[in-house]
């Protein structure tokens, strides 16, 4: 069936069909983007919290913005080779496209892979420290390090993942109720399986088709026999042959005390035993006071009585901290404790909310980086210890908040990762596009080159659409 | 369109200028972010957006070919675009809190 209108104008709109198609398409994008955009004024205006400025590497969103720019001349030139009848010229072109977005992608990921190795902690009395965990012990300065003697498992979750947490496991035999146990996933699946086999052949008796209900209940007997060691409960409490070493992420355990340490309710197991550690490691580089003294009257809360301030590995990192927080001190904030002051003691029954987010406020963001964004990109390449960096040790149960910077730490990293990674999506989608017309157009272009052309000019506007939208988004989250 | 090559060379040419000045704004929007605050944030931002802004008319006009577009597209972006500046302003909403008396 030949496709009308691809290259001649249709009469009543006076364009080839697919360039009508496109700005519909084109249409929506804006929609979709807009809503985003709009969701960035709300969450920037009704932020509660200091809106973090000048987080991300200027310089990788600039080489990015670049990047696109040339990649938009490019797919112009390309676009002008086809009208001109140059095919391998368009095949260059468009080869230094796809290099070009090829190029955005990887510049994107090493930012990703910074946030997401960079850590983030909220103490009780909201200070805040960021930083790298400590270097020699990895994922284990996120972590609660746990001896077990005993696991309690729920067969109802069916889990068995907490034992990718068990460092020993090569050393330790599983046993219940004297039976040596072979705790591997398809044993769990049983068990899951098991039980609700058992509750459909309750129900079935309890409805009087006993037949039927002994049918199961005979195939439960003979292949499911493990579930007899199950209590009432559903829970079977496992021995170690010897101290099992666990070591959690913070983030898979729901609470834990000196005995016993429970998994996070998708995980459902128990550790019983003896807590060898609970404590955050981390490599720091800014110090957040901001926070710690909004919430009351600045000068009840000194900077010198922040939690943070105990937890300093070498104790002279921290009174040097200090000392450089006194320092820097100038008379404008003097001038904005007096002002909140003042206000306070008219204002007896309000709660202080205003948001100072002024640019003295700064003093109390102490960034110790020489250059935080060198030193993201030197995280993200999985690069040596930050030497230089104090180091502190906090008691999990006196942290408050702890995330990478990720989506999840704050509003700002949400929008952040949704807007540029729906924005990355279409620059790979955009290179797919782009790269099926130049490895496979050819044959269309010796068919009805204009075709071709066109479609090449389709394939161009979407990717000046995703041009466009980057020189929104670099600025917003990059500059401002 | 004309797609003489002359023409076709022409526009070329307008691309080139139209990429480095693209470039060149760049390097402005990161220069007045960086090293030239005015002291006021509100200005920074408008001035921040309204060269974004200027750089992407650029791209709409030149690259994408509005300057010389068929009505209908015109109708469709138009239409597009009313709507989605009504998203920019819903925050307003939200200004006024109605719960607080």
């Amino acid at each position: 069936m030949e496709i009308p209108y691809t290259v001649t104008a249709r009469p009543d709109t006076g364009l080839w069909n697919a360039k009508v198609g496109i700005w519909l398409f084109l249409a929506s994008e804006v929609m979709l983007f807009g809503g985003l955009f709009s969701s960035y004024i709300f969450l920037r205006l009704g932020a509660d919290y200091p809106w973090p400025m000048h987080e991300l590497g200027v310089l990788l969103g600039f080489i990015n913005t670049i990047i696109l720019i040339a990649s938009s001349v490019f797919v112009v030139y390309a676009w002008v080779a086809l009208k001109m009848r140059q095919w391998r010229r368009f095949q260059f072109w468009m080869a230094l496209v796809l290099l070009c977005a090829g190029g955005f992608l990887v510049i994107k990921s090493f930012e990703y892979r910074g946030k997401f190795a960079h850590y983030h902690a909220r103490l009780s009395d909201d200070s805040i420290v960021s930083g790298h965990l400590d270097h020699d012990l990895g994922k284990k300065a996120k972590s609660i390090l746990f001896d077990a003697s005993h696991v309690v498992l729920n067969a109802s979750s069916g889990s068995h993942f907490f034992l990718k947490y068990l460092e020993n496991r090569d050393d330790i035999r599983f046993t219940a109720g004297g039976e040596e146990l072979d705790l591997d996933r398809a044993w769990f699946a049983n068990v899951k399986d098991g039980l609700r086999l058992r509750t459909k052949a309750d129900q079935l008796a309890a409805d009087g088709k006993q037949a039927a209900a002994d049918k199961i209940y005979q195939r439960l007997e003979e292949d499911y026999k493990v579930l007899d060691l199950f209590d009432g409960s559903g829970q079977l409490k496992v021995a170690l042959s010897q101290p099992g070493k666990f070591v959690v992420p913070r983030s898979k355990v729901l609470d834990w005390t000196d005995d016993t340490l429970n998994f996070t309710r998708a995980l459902s197991t128990t550790l019983e035993g003896k807590l060898e550690s609970a404590v955050l490691k981390l490599e720091i580089d800014e110090l957040d006071l901001r926070e710690y003294l909004r919430r009351d009257d600045p000068r009840e809360r000194a900077v010198a009585d922040a939690e943070i301030f105990k937890h300093f590995d070498d104790e002279a990192d921290g009174t040097k901290l200090l000392a450089d927080f006194n320092h820097h001190r100038d008379p404008k904030v003097e001038a904005w404790e007096e002002a909140v002051s003042e206000w306070k003691a008219k204002n007896p029954d309000k709660v202080y909310e205003e948001k100072p987010f002024h640019d003295f406020e700064r003093v109390y963001l102490k960034d110790l980086h020489a250059d935080t964004h060198e030193g993201e990109v030197h995280a993200a390449s999985g690069g040596g210890a930050h030497e230089d960096h104090p180091t502190v040790t906090i008691p999990f149960e006196e942290v408050e908040f702890f995330s990478n910077f990720g989506p999840r730490k704050n509003p700002f990293y949400a929008i952040y990762f949704t807007m540029t990674g729906l924005h990355g999506l279409h620059v790979l989608g955009g290179m797919l596009v782009l790269g099926y017309f130049m490895v496979r157009g050819r044959r269309l272009y010796l068919k009805n080159p204009e075709h071709m052309a066109n479609r090449v000019e389709v394939g161009g506007l979407f990717w000046h659409f995703v041009d466009l939208v980057w020189i929104f988004l670099f600025p917003i989250f990059y500059l401002m | 369109m004309a797609d003489s090559p002359e023409e076709l060379q022409k526009h070329m040419k307008t691309y080139t200028i139209v990429g480095i000045t693209l470039i060149l704004f760049t390097f402005i929007t990161v220069g007045v972010a960086e090293f030239a605050k005015t002291g006021s944030f509100a200005l920074d931002v408008a001035i921040g957006l309204l060269i974004a802004t200027f750089k992407a008319g650029l791209v709409a006009f030149i690259f994408m070919h509005l300057n010389h577009e068929k009505p209908m597209i015109y109708r469709i972006l138009v239409f597009t675009l009313f709507f989605a500046a009504g998203g920019m302003v819903l925050f307003i909403l939200a200004l006024k809190d109605p719960i607080s008396l």
